[in-house]
């Protein structure tokens, strides 16, 4: 059936069977690989893209099911200015945040964890540890026994609040 | 292995972030599900819904003339090639590609379909018709060595010559390790303590999930996997396929032992041999937990006799671990830990028994810190029951046994560095004051642990680990390690290394990874053994490099060397900078890039300054230690880990900050077997948790607030003094626990996890209250 | 993944024709079951209809003293909109403690209330709240409450071609206090060990008036606590009542031995939480006073 997506700004439409799930029509179909594929039941968090800002998971969406709604994926996180490559667009905040601050080992789980911390601090730019943890809690990492990433998480907040919204 | 210093270093020592971060945090490092290559088909395997069964007969005709569908490989296929061997095994060659005769285990592989998309090939799997005989099972390994029990494989076919198989039984492996004389140390001893200790399967879960692309011509084979041995399954594939082998690894999303060794690759390449077309398979999350890459399950027997003043003067030991259904590497990880299964301590009387038993269970796989974690669970937490029982204190009775240098350990190695009294000391100052009474109804303890943890060692001297230096014409370094970059960073600590004996910058150094085409041959990224063995190599290249283009330079500048200092801009003569030749130039001079190879050669004896001679049996030890804080709710059970405090003898940190974050890595991944985790089969051996909704792992929710510490004394033979490290944290922690609700409850427990359930059962039978009826 | 043919509703009665045409037929609306069944290859309907789109079933508000919930409002929207953190505080108080953030935003209060697993948190809260549906067909409307609606794990009161489409609350009244507990082994994303929703009415002179107690993940289905609560009503709770009443709670329920704990354990799971859920629905009952 056809397939109206918007996906990091930019309308997509194609021809795409209705049991496709959104996570593989990014990474397949549109070679949008940055969200990746673990468990298929909602339950890891590796497959996190944002819905109209808000965290969801890609394996537990038809892709049908998203019409109408801004798809973001890690791809689409960096500000890219115009003529810029993928190579040259500055950084998120966050993104450097995780680098300055060991939130990733292996980074399996990190465009996830990267999208997940930008739905929080756009919602509460000043998140307490324990509004942090809850919100955090559901994605999963294996390497970094999470101290990392609770450090980036906060590390980003307060990038965030001493610059201009990027 | 060269001298190298700990100070006055500009690299090493330092903490940059890895080399990959910016790559990692944008999506844009490429793993393996990520990529194609062209003509690619996919694959997807039946397995055996039974644990144990004769595989009558199999008839893939209607899958195989399914629209979309090339090709289905079952043991006809397999059998049919004269050029391909059936069986799989560079450890102990004892698991078919396909079933031939037998299914040894749920999710034991049957056949392989390749088709031109998924959607057709999981269909395929439900037209392919198998017959299946039911034989006995067995899924315990206890019963498994029982006369009668019924017997996983008629023959057992060990390759590694420390193995030894008892032939007619389900053993397929038993060795002992002696030392002193038992009879004498219990006799000597003052108290007796005998304890049993167990452990369930868990799974590593990595969120990289298993994946092959493989690629298989007439001529040569080509697979592209996440393996963590390269080299090792490139010389088994060639031995299989009776061809050349190249094996590509990308950066690998999480290994932990789950991605070392296993059959996968040959199947898949199997399967590329039979459609003639390269082929990819990723394994779903539900199979590499059904499909064999579990921990085993484990049960132990310690005995141990202590002086009045708590000195250790005997211990006997005796453990047994579940290999399931095939031994791949489950006998060796086993007798890996057999010369540490008894402690960091100083125990003149010691024997050590290993067995590794088959059942129809799937195949297990290495798991971060393999049994030593469950050996550092047994012995110390008996040694807290120990203490207690003598009247003294947890740390001050492993003061008084822990090894240092200059003793000998139970193998007849001579412990040239320990610091294991440090790292306890550290470990408990950085667990701090102890917390402030708690509220009612929860229960506050502390608990300690100490281990030893080896390396893979050769029996005799070897080179275990080769890498190139280049300098090429864009004037940047080149470092080429078969180290696979499992999120550890290694490609950082190698940079790190090279740039430091180079005197540049990591900004002048790239590092190429983990593909046989490309870079010089390694046993394995497996037993934290890479930043020394792997590190060693690449100083060894570096350093080299480094005298050539010093000689080079010398010659083109018409400078004494011995005038000439390095950068990562080039080389020039030191009190007169301007006469310089960048690396580039000097690249262009030669005519070609400049690269030197290097090696790491371990093994052997070690002989002292007298003269007298120790076996090696561990190229270096670690040593570390633990310190839990937990809370434990009387009225759930439930146990929170509210505080872990590690320190860790590294010999040199080349990277402080990474150090630290795989110490608290360790610590965290192993906190959910600890607390919760455990793989639950059903009586007619269905695994009941094969899915994540049902295998609770640790979150951020679960975290505790961790307090690492680094022991750094050069370790001689390291590069820059380093030792490795990347499981220690795993290793230490379910004893700490362990020992802490123990201080909290007066509990004892003798196995993992301790769930809440099983927390609040046993305080409940020592409140008196019966269980069973709700109080 | 199974192949089955995709329609999406714009209208309910687009919704259940499409429902009564075909009667293999499953409704997706947030997804967060359904999709990952089908993942799985647990379901293989011929037909799946996308009710994600109907306008109609969006919105909330209040009429003739009772709050009426779209089918479609989200738990995400439950746990933060101020409507419902003032008016059914338990309810945000459930829906907060549903799984990760991901599963919030996505699953929808029909969508908990159809599936009909004994554990989840919104329905509990709502059996408590003494909630009920409406439920459309071809054939009309009807008005089914909560307590009644759901019969057997995964089989609810909904019959083929019907749609949950409204949750209508009444008022918890003057002087009421709710709590939602839960307790999961590991951490709270994973199915719970037990949950417990606890409201409490009390009457100008701190009589408890009415006390509802229903506890998931313990039985077939919501497990409505009534001889446990019947011990509170008439009187001041003392924590001896408490503690009987708790007891009593968890003597009535009936839950089976499974992964996340034996049948006793989970008895004594339930007695903490009705306890601990009713000190706190009484303190929370007398702030309002």
């Amino acid at each position: 059936m056809k397939v109206e997506l918007t996906v990091n700004g930019e309308q997509h439409s194609g021809d795409v069977e209705p049991w496709r799930t959104l996570l593989s029509v990014l990474r397949e179909d549109l070679g949008l690989t940055g969200t990746k594929s673990y468990c298929h039941s909602g339950a890891c968090g590796a497959c996190t893209v944002l819905l109209d800002g808000e965290p969801a998971s890609a394996c537990s969406l038809l892709a049908p099911q998203v019409r109408g709604r801004a798809v973001t994926t890690i791809e689409g996180l960096t500000p890219a200015g115009k003529g810029l490559t993928p190579q040259d667009a500055p950084l998120h905040p966050i993104q450097q945040a995780y680098i300055d601050h060991w939130g990733l080992q292996c980074g399996y789980c990190t465009p996830g964890m990267v999208l997940l911390t930008k739905a929080l601090l756009d919602a509460n730019p000043q998140p307490t540890d324990e509004e942090i943890v809850r919100h955090m809690s559901g994605n999963i990492c294996r390497c970094t026994g999470y101290a990392g990433i609770l450090e980036s998480v906060r590390a980003a907040a307060a990038a965030m609040a001493g610059a201009e919204t990027p | 292995m060269r001298d190298t210093p700990s100070e006055s270093l500009n690299v090493v020592g330092t903490s940059p972030s890895t080399i990959e971060a910016t790559e990692k945090v944008t999506g844009r490092t490429v793993y393996l599900p990520d990529f194609d290559v062209p003509g690619m088909t996919h694959a997807k395997v039946l397995r055996s819904p039974l644990p144990h069964a004769r595989l009558v007969s199999i008839d893939a005709s209607r899958a195989n003339a399914l629209d979309g569908v090339i090709c289905v490989l079952t043991r006809e296929e397999l059998l049919a090639d004269p050029r391909v061997e059936a069986m799989y095994g560079y450890v102990f060659r004892d698991s078919p590609l396909v079933a031939l005769d037998r299914v040894r285990y749920q999710g034991d592989i049957v056949a392989v379909v390749v088709a031109e998309d998924l959607q057709a090939a999981e269909e395929a799997l439900e037209l392919i018709d198998v017959e299946y005989e039911e034989l006995p099972y067995v899924l315990d390994a206890e019963q498994a060595m029982e006369p009668g029990a019924p017997l996983v494989h008629d023959e057992m076919l060990p390759i590694a010559p420390e193995l030894h198989p008892v032939d007619g039984t389900n053993i397929c492996h038993r060795t002992t390790l002696e030392t002193g004389d038992m009879e004498k140390g219990f006799a000597e001893a003052d108290s007796i303590f005998e304890d049993i200790y167990e452990a369930p399967p868990v799974q590593h879960c990595a969120l990289e999930l298993h994946a092959v692309i493989a690629d298989v011509r007439d001529d040569d084979m080509t697979v592209w996997t996440n393996c963590q041995a390269p080299f090792p399954l490139k010389t088994e594939l060639e031995r299989i396929f009776k061809r050349p082998a190249r094996v590509i690894v990308s950066y690998v999303g999480g290994g932990f032992g789950s991605k070392s060794r296993d059959r996968i690759e040959a199947v898949v390449a199997a399967a590329s041999n039979l459609a003639r077309r390269p082929v990819r398979l990723v394994l779903t999350q539900e199979e590499t937990f059904l499909g064999g890459y579990i921990r085993p399950a484990f049960k132990c027997w310690l005995k141990t006799g202590v002086k009045r003043d708590g000195t250790i003067v005997a211990r006997q030991y005796r453990f047994i671990t579940d290999v399931g259904g095939y031994a791949i590497t489950g006998a060796r990880s086993a007798n890996n830990t057999v010369k540490v299964a008894t402690g960091p301590y100083r125990i003149p009387n010691v024997s050590v028994e290993c067995l590794a038993v088959y059942t129809n269970k799937p195949p297990s796989a290495p798991y971060r810190g393999l049994p030593t974690t469950q050996h550092t669970m047994a012995y110390e937490s008996q040694l807290d029951r120990i203490a207690r029982e003598l009247g003294i204190s947890p740390v001050e009775i492993r003061m008084r046994n822990l090894l240092v240098e200059g003793d000998v350990h139970v193998t007849g190695d001579l412990i040239r560095s320990s610091h294991a009294k440090e790292c306890l000391a550290q470990t408990v100052d950085a667990l701090g004051e102890r917390p402030p009474p708690p509220a009612p109804g929860v229960l506050r303890g502390r608990g300690f642990s100490s281990t030893i943890k080896y390396t893979l060692t050769p029996p005799r001297s070897s080179v275990e680990s080769k890498a190139e230096v280049a300098l090429g014409a864009d004037g940047v370094y080149e470092v080429r390690v078969a180290t696979v970059n499992i999120g550890q960073g290694s490609d950082t600590t190698m940079a790190q290394i090279a740039a430091e004996a180079l005197g540049a910058t990591l900004a002048n150094v790239r590092v190429v990874h983990s593909d046989t085409g490309l870079v010089p041959s390694d046993t394995s990224t497996t037993a934290s053994r890479s930043t020394f063995h792997m590190g060693n190599a690449v100083l060894d290249a570096a350093t080299k490099l480094r005298a050539e283009i010093i000689d080079v330079s010398s010659a083109l500048l018409e400078e004494e060397k011995e005038a000439l200092v390095l950068d990562g801009s080039g080389a020039r003569v030191a009190d007169a900078p301007e006469r310089r030749i960048s690396l580039a130039e000097l690249v262009g001079a030669q005519g070609g890039p400049l690269s030197m190879f290097g090696e790491c050669e371990v093994g052997g004896t070690y002989v002292d300054t007298e003269g007298r001679s120790y076996p090696i049996s561990s190229t270096f030890w670690t040593f570390a230690s633990a310190g839990a804080d937990v809370e434990v709710s009387t009225e759930t059970g439930e146990v929170r880990l509210t505080k872990v405090s590690s320190a860790v003898n590294v010999g040199k940190a080349i990277n402080p900050v990474s150090v630290h974050r795989q110490i608290e890595g360790g610590l965290g991944m192993e906190l959910g077997p600890t607390l919760f985790e455990r793989l639950v089969w059903d009586d007619t051996g269905q695994l009941l948790t094969s899915s994540l909704l049902d295998y609770p792992l640790p979150t951020m929710s679960t975290m505790p607030e961790y307090a690492t510490a680094l022991v750094e004394p050069h370790f001689k033979g390291g590069p820059y003094g380093a030792k490795g490290m990347g499981e220690v944290g795993s290793v230490v922690l379910p004893a700490a626990v362990l020992n802490a609700v123990y201080d909290a409850t007066g509990v004892l427990f003798h196995s993992v996890p301790l769930d809440p359930e099983t927390v609040l059962r046993a305080l409940v039978a020592v409140a008196g209250e019966a269980p069973g009826k709700p109080q | 993944m199974h192949k089955f043919e995709y329609a999406q509703a714009e209208t309910i009665d687009e919704a259940t024709q499409l429902l009564s045409d075909e009667s293999d037929a499953l409704v997706i609306a947030g997804g967060t079951a359904t999709v990952v069944l089908l993942n799985l290859g647990l379901l293989r309907p011929s037909l799946v209809v996308d009710i994600g789109g109907v306008g109609a079933l969006h919105g909330a508000g209040e009429a003739d003293g009772n709050y009426h919930l779209g089918a479609l409002a989200s738990v995400r929207a439950l746990e933060t909109s101020e409507q419902i953190k003032s008016r059914y505080p338990i309810l945000a108080e459930a829906a907060a403690q549903v799984g990760s953030v991901r599963v919030r935003n996505a699953a929808t209060v029909g969508g908990a209330i159809a599936y009909g697993e004994p554990q989840t948190d919104v329905p509990v809260a709502l059996v408590a709240l003494g909630a009920s549906v409406e439920v459309v067909s071809r054939d009309g409307k009807r008005r089914v409450s909560l307590a009644d609606f759901f019969h057997a794990p995964y089989e609810t009161d909904l019959a083929p071609g019907e749609l949950v489409t409204q949750v209508e609350i009444p008022p918890m009244g003057l002087r009421a206090g709710g709590c939602h507990v839960k307790f999961t082994v590991g951490s709270i994303e994973h199915k719970p060990v037990a949950n417990v929703s606890t409201i409490v009415r009390l009457d100008a002179a701190g009589v408890c008036e009415d006390v509802r107690i229903v506890a998931g993940a313990v039985g077939p289905t919501p497990f409505i606590a009534e001889r446990a609560a019947a011990m509170l009503r008439g009187a001041k709770p003392s924590d001896r009542e408490i503690g009987q009443a708790a007891r009593a709670a968890s003597e009535g329920a009936e839950p089976i031995d499974d992964l996340r704990g034996s049948a006793w354990y989970k008895r004594r799971i339930v007695k903490v939480l009705v306890e601990r859920g009713l000190q706190c629905a009484i303190l929370r009952a007398k702030a309002s006073m």
